[in-house]
């Protein structure tokens, strides 16, 4: 080969790499840890749980259906081992997305949230394919025992979409293009089975280093 | 003008695959991996690699194309890549009965195109690459001035 060609391609390899990796860093702005140290109401399992679970999640996507399942399975696999945060995330082409959302955060306000939040995925067929989802939202803010006055008064308030907007404003920063998006102390996994197969891997050697830690740790 | 027709379509290949290539990069891997999991024909533990390895090659072939720089070269991995998409694709409508809803071909930048209007334009893409292979001579291109770096003029096929 000429030597000409080498130099050339490698000149050109070289500066598309340089170009590539600087873009990427400069738009790194947000650490991959941050999700996972922000606390919130929406969170269930031991505080001080070793495997710390960041969900971005879409009441309207199918997918993110299919990961509770997931995240169920893990949570009676590793009892007590695991904390999950859930995260809004409504996307855009959802369109009764948001508002489920606005009742989901209502339901946290007054400590119903996982069972709202369960009630919106066991019904999605439901409420997404209606065209006044509002009915359906308010039969189940009555049947996770949720003070219907107050739960409507939260569906409109600023308050509500504030906080739904904080969330999708931190899963911007953290590039997330598709739901679910889970961060397993600080990992990266998209979608149910990413979070049921390779998040098992990592729960089990997380739960390992942890033992082997503690285990080189105690006195002889 | 034949030349010129050449060069501006392998402007055009070049192009498809810088931005595809690079909207790509610009993605975290896993998002791009969870749309790869979704095709069956994708063996399952070739996910990970691909992922990595996939945007590279489109990102670089893109650039190889549009500078000229081994170009039959190039245009022979973007002929391979275009067969690939439209085999995937292909065997998606053939195993579940319609394409995925996202195939994660453009990356999530500004171009937004369905499905069916990518796979046809892979078909197309597949045949204009395969043109580029046995075009002997490609004009302005780097690979002519480095074989002989004094100004060279409008080449045949």
């Amino acid at each position: 080969m000429n030597k000409r060609y080498l130099v050339a391609g490698l000149l050109i390899i070289g500066i598309a790499a340089a170009l590539v990796n600087g873009i990427r860093v400069q738009k790194k702005t947000v650490k991959k840890t941050q999700a996972v140290q922000t606390l919130n109401q929406r969170s269930r399992g031991p505080e001080r749980a070793p495997i710390q679970i960041v969900e971005f999640s879409d009441y309207e996507c199918g997918a993110c259906k299919k990961a509770e399942t997931a995240l169920e399975e893990l949570h009676q696999a590793y009892p007590g081992k695991i904390r999950v945060i859930f995260k809004h995330y409504p996307l855009p082409s959802h369109p009764w997305s948001k508002l489920a959302h606005a009742a989901a955060e209502c339901a946290a306000l007054s400590g119903k949230f996982w069972e709202y939040h369960g009630l919106l995925y066991a019904h999605q067929e439901i409420w997404t394919k209606t065209f006044n989802p509002l009915d359906p939202l308010m039969r189940y803010a009555v049947q996770a025992g949720l003070n219907v006055d107050s739960f409507s008064a939260c569906l409109t308030s600023p308050e509500t979409q504030e906080r739904i907007a904080a969330d999708q404003h931190e899963g911007e920063l953290q590039k997330i293009h598709a739901t679910p998006t889970f961060f397993l102390n600080g990992t990266r996994l998209v979608g149910p089975l990413e979070l049921k197969e390779r998040g098992k891997r990592l729960i089990d050697s997380i739960l390992a280093s942890i033992a082997s830690s503690s285990k080189t740790r105690k006195p002889s | 003008m034949k030349p010129f027709l050449w060069l501006v379509v392998r402007i055009y290949l070049g192009s498809i695959f810088i931005y595809t290539g690079f909207s790509k990069l610009m993605l975290p891997m896993e998002e791009f991996r969870a749309l790869l999991v979704q095709y069956a024909l994708i063996p399952s533990f070739s996910v990970s690699v691909i992922a990595l390895i996939l945007p590279w090659i489109e990102f670089l072939t893109g650039i190889f194309l549009v500078l000229g720089y081994w170009p039959r070269i190039s245009a022979f991995v973007s002929a391979v890549l275009c067969l690939s998409f439209v085999i995937l694709l292909g065997s998606e409508v053939a195993l579940k009965g319609k394409f995925p809803a996202d195939c994660g071909c453009f990356g999530t930048g500004f171009i937004r195109l369905e499905v069916p209007h990518v796979f046809f334009m892979d078909i197309l893409n597949f045949f204009l690459s395969l043109r580029l292979v046995f075009l002997k001579d490609h004009f302005l291109s780097l690979d002519s001035w480095l074989r002989n770096p004094k100004p060279s003029g409008p080449g045949q096929s």
